[in-house]
């Protein structure tokens, strides 16, 4: 179902309800789509997402993929790209989820990175069928996990420890200094 | 050996102070090499600044 800005507006409620009744409902404006209606995840997903540590080691993801492989739990999921990543079903009924074999569908979850920032697995909590509309969740996010590199940061370290060593800018003893770090501790 | 050090306060300020034990320190551990990949926590970061307030750098 297409309708334009005014008719969104003006109709919200009705078209929510249409929605959730399965409907896709395509926001237009000089005849061009521009937004689309898409019925929430579960209410788990987004108490999921205020976890802010959670997010940070493993995002909350809704992804769109073909399903490969299923066996048990464990899955393999092909992304837009042609990318093939590793998952888990961690939540929901694997015979539910193995008769998506081969097609097309949405997974909701996390995405497990690695800490050099590749993708380890995917734990799936949630799933449907994907519709052509889901292409817009075709690609995977990036991680949040931000790569260490020491030999990196040491190369660029203006701070550089060697400058500061035997230079200790006060003329402090030793005890006082003892002193001091006994304070802090 | 480890390649890689979280130095705390206390062997910050031994290495700074650039005394005897700041220097076994530094050649016990061969500190010279991985110097600028050596890491401080953020405590270590305010106990410094704490200690430089105390000892009224700033006002020199």
């Amino acid at each position: 179902m297409t309708v334009t800005v005014e008719e969104a507006q003006n109709y919200l409620p009705a078209l929510l309800e249409q929605m959730n009744a399965g409907e896709q409902i395509v926001i237009t404006r000089h005849e061009r789509p521009i937004a689309m209606l898409i019925a929430s995840p579960s209410s788990e997903f987004w108490d999921a997402t205020s976890h802010t540590e959670e997010l940070q080691s493993s995002p909350r993801i809704c992804v769109m993929g073909t399903l490969l492989k299923v066996k048990d739990q464990a899955f393999s999921f092909k992304l837009k790209d042609g990318s093939e990543v590793e998952g888990l079903l961690v939540q929901g009924d694997p015979s539910e989820f193995a008769k998506l074999f081969g097609q097309g569908v949405v997974l909701y979850g996390k995405a497990v990175f690695l800490p050099t920032g590749r993708i380890l697995r995917l734990e799936a909590d949630d799933f449907r069928t994907a519709t052509p509309n889901d292409e817009f969740f075709g690609r995977l996010p990036k991680s949040t996990v931000v790569p260490t590199n020491l030999e990196e940061i040491g190369r660029h370290n203006l701070l550089r420890l060697e400058n500061v060593i035997g230079k200790w800018p006060g003329d402090e003893t030793d005890e006082q200094v003892a002193e001091a770090l006994r304070r802090l501790s | 050996m480890p390649n890689n050090f979280l130095l705390d306060t206390n062997i910050l300020v031994a290495l700074v102070r650039g005394k005897l034990f700041g220097k076994a320190i530094q050649k016990h551990f061969n500190l010279q090499p991985v110097l600028s990949r050596c890491l401080i926590s953020v405590v270590t970061v305010g106990e410094m600044e704490k200690s430089a307030r105390d000892f009224a750098w700033n006002t020199a």
